[in-house]
């Protein structure tokens, strides 16, 4: 059976990953090891000793940032992939900017940026020296294109993996995208998942966020249980929380996503 | 709204693809509510957001300003250089919330090797805040705010951080 681990991003949810690891020790746990990089990385493994650790890239902008910050960084995170063995690492294919002014949230890639994003990929796996999983983006909006036809495209020619984030796909899908079905052949070749809890929006009309601040959604479990029977058995599924670190409900999704992957359990 | 109405305006002015507005309609609330709503009461409390906020956005693209983990400071020096801050005690309190959220953003968002950072306007507001990126996995960042006359310990000696006061602002 795959494994299923839970994200860590940041101190405040941290309480929470150390109880629920030391009931579950079994679970990966998934580092957004850029929000680290001041940590020994021989002091990451002290704090999760006996924990199989993913690594999460949030904010490397390899698509925009400059090539010699981004050689930087990846020296930086080298060391900490050395040192500490992650079984995944995987960075966003999306956007930190638009037009020269930075965003605070990333953003969906354009037609411009498309363009480019094969060879950025391959270049920053490259430096990076590790296979790269590229997750796919939860679309706010309804796209110009079918954002599968360009993963699958960008993954052929970059050499890089696809981290299918299952519940990205929903979310595109209700804001107005291709269905989740539409990722099934991709995402049947790959061996990394996340998933995670989504929202609507306040305004108007509303819009469903990737939050990971709520349960997951029924129909998003069901995609993962479409896919059960046919990705390998060495995958891994994160299951993401943010904001709301509630143990209770974070086990609550754990277990969810342990019985939608059990054969027999509907 | 009257806010999200005025980031229409700016957005289809700038912007190309309508999929790109929506987008940034939903950055821009983002960013209202969570930073400048809540994390700025003396701002909040002196200004009305919903006009503030998206003038100050005008400004921003219309002087392609970067924006980033700096927004709050060009905010600062915005509301400064146009004459919308005096420097008494509410200035004081305003130019201490922008900064401390700009070095908190700093600290949650920079991939650069430094450590640490100063975020000050010593002369205008006799006001600094440091930030410190995490060290371990079970410490937050750290952050506070010194007077000018300390700074230079600051620089000096790392001790200087018992003097920091600051909340931790969310992680966006």
């Amino acid at each position: 059976m795959p494994k299923v681990g839970l994200s860590y991003t940041g101190f405040r949810g941290w309480k929470s990953v150390q109880s629920i690891i030391s009931r579950r020790p079994y679970l990966v746990c998934d580092l957004m090891i850029d929000g680290f990089l001041a940590v020994d990385p021989y002091k990451i493994r002290e704090a999760l000793p006996n924990t199989d650790l993913t690594f999460h890239v949030m904010n490397s902008q390899f698509i925009t940032r400059e090539q010699s910050e981004l050689r930087e960084l990846a020296k930086q995170l080298d060391k900490f992939i050395r040192i500490v063995g992650p079984l995944r690492v995987s960075d966003h294919l999306a956007v930190f900017e638009l037009d020269g002014r930075n965003l605070t949230r990333m953003a969906e890639l354009n037609s411009q940026h498309w363009q480019m994003a094969a060879d950025k990929a391959r270049i920053w796996q490259d430096m990076l020296g590790t296979p790269l999983f590229l997750e796919n983006n939860g679309s706010p909006y309804p796209l110009p294109y079918s954002q599968s036809l360009h993963m699958g495209e960008l993954l052929s020619q970059s050499g890089c993996n696809l981290m299918f984030d299952i519940s990205n796909a929903v979310v595109s899908a209700l804001n107005g995208n291709e269905p989740e079905m539409a990722w099934t052949e991709l995402a049947t070749n790959t061996s990394y998942f996340h998933i995670a809890g989504y929202e609507y929006s306040e305004t108007t009309p509303p819009i469903v966020i990737d939050t990971h601040a709520s349960s997951i959604s029924q129909r998003s479990l069901d995609l993962l249980r479409s896919l059960r029977d046919r990705i390998p058995s060495d995958s891994i599924v994160i299951v993401e929380r943010d904001q709301v670190y509630d143990v209770g409900l974070w086990e609550q999704d754990i277990v969810a996503v342990e019985n939608a992957l059990t054969a027999h359990t509907l | 709204m009257s806010y999200l109405a005025h980031a229409v305006a700016l957005s289809w002015r700038d912007l190309q693809e309508p999929s790109e507005i929506r987008s940034y309609l939903y950055l821009c609330e983002r960013d209202y509510y969570r930073i400048l709503g809540l994390w700025a009461p003396s701002l909040r409390t002196a200004y009305n957001l919903d006009d503030l906020i998206p003038r100050f956005l005008a400004f921003a693209y219309e002087n392609r300003i970067p924006l980033g983990w700096r927004s709050q400071i060009d905010c600062l020096n915005w509301l400064v250089s146009s004459g919308q801050l005096s420097l008494g005690d509410v200035g004081v309190s305003i130019a201490r919330e922008l900064i401390a959220i700009s070095a908190s953003q700093w600290a949650y968002t920079d991939r650069s090797e430094n450590i640490s950072i100063i975020v000050g306007a010593p002369r205008a507001f006799m006001t600094a805040v440091a930030a410190e990126k995490p060290r371990a996995l079970d410490r937050e960042r750290r952050l506070g705010s010194c007077k000018p006359e300390q700074l230079t310990d600051l620089r000096k000696n790392r001790c200087a951080w018992h003097m920091f006061d600051h909340p931790i602002f969310p992680e966006i």
